[in-house]
């Protein structure tokens, strides 16, 4: 998941209006950070989602954190990642890296069994960490460009492939054929606090830049589409380092 | 991002402690081998002064001291500003340069004290061609997700020195580059007012 993963969706009544995005616009230029065709209505949204992380979902996330000791933190953290498995299994398989798909299901069936419904990490230590997938990074390596930035009501940022991956997500969820609503309620829950989580160990990095930068719109922007593109490239691309010294 | 959860965090000991662990890599060309050793050297200068327990007041001075020897700071500042520099006075250089290290040592020393019970192991070097060489580290912290930080070395000053860092893909100077832009902009162009935003900041 991506840095700023805290800001991901808990909207989904945004779902329907994302779904209508499914045709991204394509950037002039796909390195740009500044390309943002949306930005006026963004920064509206914005400015109510600094406002919200302020006074709620910061202050909240804070207390579940000093109050909840991390072992059990992390344990809701290996729960949710263990039972997200399956769904990359298919999205590995969609994108024609079975490799991947493999591997992800080693890790399931290993956490699964042996770290207890996926509570525990067993997998980690043995070479198989948790790699984040989504029908966004199906898409990109479809070839479909990732569009303009939009920052959703409460969802944070994204770009149009990501937010449209997003609602996709759900529906490409093999679980949601499988389980009972009441487990996938679970799971939902067990998302729930691991966005407080996450929002709970990067609080200094968000608090700076939500609430301390000289233009945190801009800055969220710049970040999310870096931290995403290289996310999908599994590394920095040496191309985008710039020569510092040249005039 | 991938999980978190270290084994020691799994036998529930918070201990925190951490160990500058370098991979055996092979052998590089110097360059390379120069900008990770400088790399090595500066994480563990940064994590001995992070867990010396000094007050704020003396932490972000030496951390600024830290970035004077190891980053090349008038090239990173100048790089940041962008034209606004060729229209600076010599004075105003050295002064926003001056503000700028400052603010820059808080603002990624604040980050970088949340580092205290990690480890930071460098994973890979890459030839960026005339960019530099990219040292990859990896940041780990018990019950935490890693933390991927890359340093960007060049040479062209003369020396092996830091001009960018590089956390979770996201470039401190592209970041800084929009920062220092919306400053000038809210002092209306003015490199002085400039300054005295950056000196309000450090």
């Amino acid at each position: 998941m991506p840095i700023l993963s805290s800001f991901r969706p808990v909207a989904l009544t945004a779902l329907a209006a994302v779904v209508a995005l499914a045709a991204c616009t394509p950037s002039p230029d796909p390195a740009s950070l500044d390309w943002d065709p949306f930005e006026a209505r963004n920064r509206q949204t914005h400015a109510r989602n600094v406002a919200f992380d302020r006074a709620a979902f910061g202050p909240v996330s804070r207390a579940y954190g000093r109050t909840v000791p991390a072992p059990v933190r992390s344990g809701i953290s290996n729960f949710r990642e263990n039972w997200l498995l399956p769904h990359h299994t298919v999205q590995y398989l969609l994108q024609g890296r079975p490799g991947l798909a493999v591997q992800t299901t080693g890790r399931f069936v290993i956490n699964t069994v042996v770290g207890i419904a996926g509570i525990l990490d067993p997998a980690t230590p043995i070479g198989i960490p948790y790699r984040y997938t989504s029908v966004d990074e199906t898409m990109h390596v479809w070839g479909v460009p990732e569009g303009a930035y939009i920052e959703m009501p409460l969802g944070g940022p994204g770009t149009e492939r990501d937010w449209s991956g997003w609602a996709l997500d759900f529906v490409a969820d093999p679980l949601i054929f499988v389980l009972p609503p009441a487990a996938f309620n679970t799971l939902l829950a067990a998302g729930g606090l691991d966005l407080m989580n996450e929002r709970y160990t990067l609080d200094p990095t968000i608090n700076a830049l939500l609430h301390e930068s000289a233009d945190s719109y801009t800055a969220l922007r710049i970040s999310y589409l870096q931290a995403a593109r290289a996310r999908l490239a599994d590394g920095v691309d040496l191309d985008l380092l710039e020569d510092i010294y040249a005039e | 991002m991938p999980n978190k959860t270290t084994r020691r965090a799994l036998l529930g000991t918070g201990l925190g402690l951490a160990a500058l662990a370098l991979l055996p890599l092979p052998a590089r060309a110097q360059p390379e081998a120069r900008a990770q050793a400088l790399v090595a050297q500066l994480s563990a200068e940064a994590l001995d002064l992070i867990r010396s327990g000094r007050p704020e007041s003396q932490l972000y001075p030496e951390f600024e001291r830290l970035l004077a020897r190891y980053g090349d700071m008038p090239a990173v500042a100048q790089a940041t500003l962008g034209p606004p520099w060729r229209s600076a006075s010599d004075a105003q250089r050295r002064a926003y340069v001056a503000s700028f290290q400052s603010y820059l040592a808080r603002k990624y020393g604040q980050q970088f004290r949340e580092f205290r019970q990690a480890e930071i192991t460098i994973a890979r070097v890459r030839d960026a061609g005339r960019a530099g060489v990219l040292v990859e580290t990896v940041v780990r912290r018990p019950g935490q997700a890693d933390v991927s930080v890359g340093w960007q070395v060049s040479e062209q000053s003369g020396a092996p020195r830091v001009v960018n860092i590089i956390i979770e893909g996201i470039s401190m100077i592209a970041t800084e580059r929009a920062e220092i832009g919306a400053m000038l902009e809210a002092a209306r162009g003015s490199i002085d007012g400039l300054i005295q935003t950056l000196r309000a900041r450090a």
